[in-house]
């Protein structure tokens, strides 16, 4: 008994904590279902998904957390074969870039997107410059710039699980697929990427939960031109204090994140499931 | 013999060329940044016009920004060091005995870091202005250790759960309370792993932007 109860002191200051934190979260799915009586009401709601600004926002940010997962899988994975498969040098040179990467400073990154993408950027100045094209392309302040912003943001929340996957699975099986007279794609397609799914699934998660309630990186990039829902809870709760609006607007965040990480899941025990 | 086979494989090869083209793309904006911060002109243009050490000094002639700075730090150290000091006390609690809900109590613990930022700061800030808290001070460092614990906890734990728990029933064994032996022999050898907990918190906390842009005027902390 002796035991238990010590248990029970250690973990409480770390449960108070969180049931802190939950504690908050919860009243903000409180303050999203009663109106400013305080009687239950579904008004923030019914402005929220009536409001055609609002769902223009809520459904782009889907897609383009989407489409930024995808760019991110399809860039990221070759790293991460990079990372687990070539000499140590080189492998410990990728993992200082994406370290430093994951590292830096999120402002400081997304200031260096606004200095390379600006109009005067270094893109537009060396694209001017050579002459292929006779004013500045726009290349921030709207969609392309988050993309951009947002797929350099969360490249190594997508490289990291994977290589970890990568680096437990053994070498051996490609090698036999390969005397059994497979070609090297083929191996690699065949037997690595299947092998490699739950490391994918766990980036994917990563990526797209942070792609879709970003709020910097549409902040900046976007310039308040081309918004993302977090920027819709911001600047429904701090600059017009409408607290039940940007509750709402949360509530629907949260609810649709958690979706995609069960969807997620499940696929991955499917997948577990099918492979026995 | 993991590199035997892959060194020489075409593939890899080509992965690696892909692997160090996007990083050099993704890593750029920040030497970008860096270099511009040494420019002469006031037009922040890249490459710069000129040479100077001018943005600096001028930093230094701006207290809201050194005491920003200041203010970052503080918060950054003293919240790392609540998560670090319940880190590894929960973690050692979640390691060494086994007890029903362990799973449970863990995903609990965890949970912060499935919930978007946007909605923590939101979060936050609809509770203390329900409770009427006015201490910025102490809102951001709950704020602060609520965002660093999960990452602490997860560090500290994967390494209490690599180590050998044969190590501490032998101190035990041979007459150490569990208290000296968890001073004896567990805490040197979480070492490593507290350093590596130590920077994860601090860049994380220093690093904040979203939630603890919710919290505060603007200009409080230093990326704010």
């Amino acid at each position: 008994m002796k035991s238990r109860l010590g248990l029970l002191l250690l973990l409480l200051p770390a449960l108070g904590l969180i049931a802190g934190f939950l504690t908050a979260l919860t009243s903000v799915l409180v303050m999203s279902v009663v109106d400013s009586s305080g009687a239950l009401s579904l008004e923030s709601y019914r402005s929220f998904l009536g409001d055609e600004r609002y769902m223009t926002i809520l459904l782009r940010s889907v897609w383009i957390a989407f489409y930024v997962t995808v760019i991110c899988l399809v860039l990221g994975y070759p790293i991460a074969i990079a990372m687990s498969r070539s000499s140590r040098t080189v492998a410990s040179l990728i993992t200082l870039a994406l370290a430093i990467q994951f590292f830096s400073i999120y402002v400081v990154k997304m200031y260096g997107w606004m200095l390379i993408l600006g109009n005067n950027g270094v893109v537009n100045r060396m694209l001017v410059g050579s002459g292929l094209v006779s004013s500045p392309v726009k290349l921030m302040y709207n969609e392309l710039g988050v993309a951009i912003g947002l797929t350099a943001a969360a490249l190594p929340l997508m490289v990291f699980p994977i290589n970890a996957v990568l680096q437990t699975i053994s070498l051996r099986y490609e090698e036999a697929a390969l005397s059994l007279g497979a070609g090297r794609l083929r191996a690699l397609l065949t037997i690595t990427l299947p092998l490699s799914v739950p490391g994918i699934l766990s980036g994917v998660i990563l990526t797209f939960v942070f792609c879709f309630a970003a709020y910097l990186t549409p902040g900046l990039l976007g310039g308040g031109f081309f918004k993302m829902i977090g920027n819709v809870i911001y600047e429904q709760a701090v600059a017009r204090f409408n607290y039940s609006l940007a509750a709402a607007s949360a509530a629907i965040t949260l609810v649709i994140s958690l979706f995609a990480v069960v969807a997620v899941n499940k696929a991955s025990q499917a997948f577990a499931g099918g492979r026995r | 013999m993991r590199t035997g086979a892959g060194s020489r494989d075409p593939l890899t090869t080509l992965a690696t060329v892909i692997a160090f083209v996007v990083l050099f793309v993704a890593t750029f904006p920040l030497f970008v940044t860096a270099i511009t911060a040494f420019n002469a002109t006031n037009e922040t243009v890249f490459p710069p016009n000129g040479w100077s050490l001018r943005w600096f000094r001028n930093i230094a002639r701006q207290p809201e920004l050194v005491q920003a700075a200041g203010f970052s730090l503080v918060l950054a150290v003293v919240s790392s060091a609540i998560s670090i000091s319940l880190g590894v006390v929960s973690a050692v609690a979640l390691t060494r005995r086994k007890f029903f809900g362990r799973d449970l109590i863990d995903a609990f613990l965890m949970s912060p870091l499935l919930v978007p930022q946007v909605i923590l700061g939101l979060s936050f800030l609809v509770f203390f202005v329900r409770v009427g808290s006015r201490q910025p001070f102490l809102n951001l460092l709950f704020l602060h250790v609520v965002i660093t614990f999960p990452y602490a906890l997860r560090v500290i734990r994967s390494s209490l759960t690599r180590m050998n728990p044969k190590l501490e029933e032998a101190a035990v064994g041979l007459g150490a309370s569990s208290l000296k032996s968890f001073f004896l022999v567990t805490f040197p050898q979480m070492r490593p792993s507290l350093f590596v907990a130590i920077f994860f918190c601090f860049v994380v906390s220093f690093d904040n932007f979203t939630a603890t842009a919710f919290l505060t005027v603007s200009g409080a902390t230093l990326p704010v």
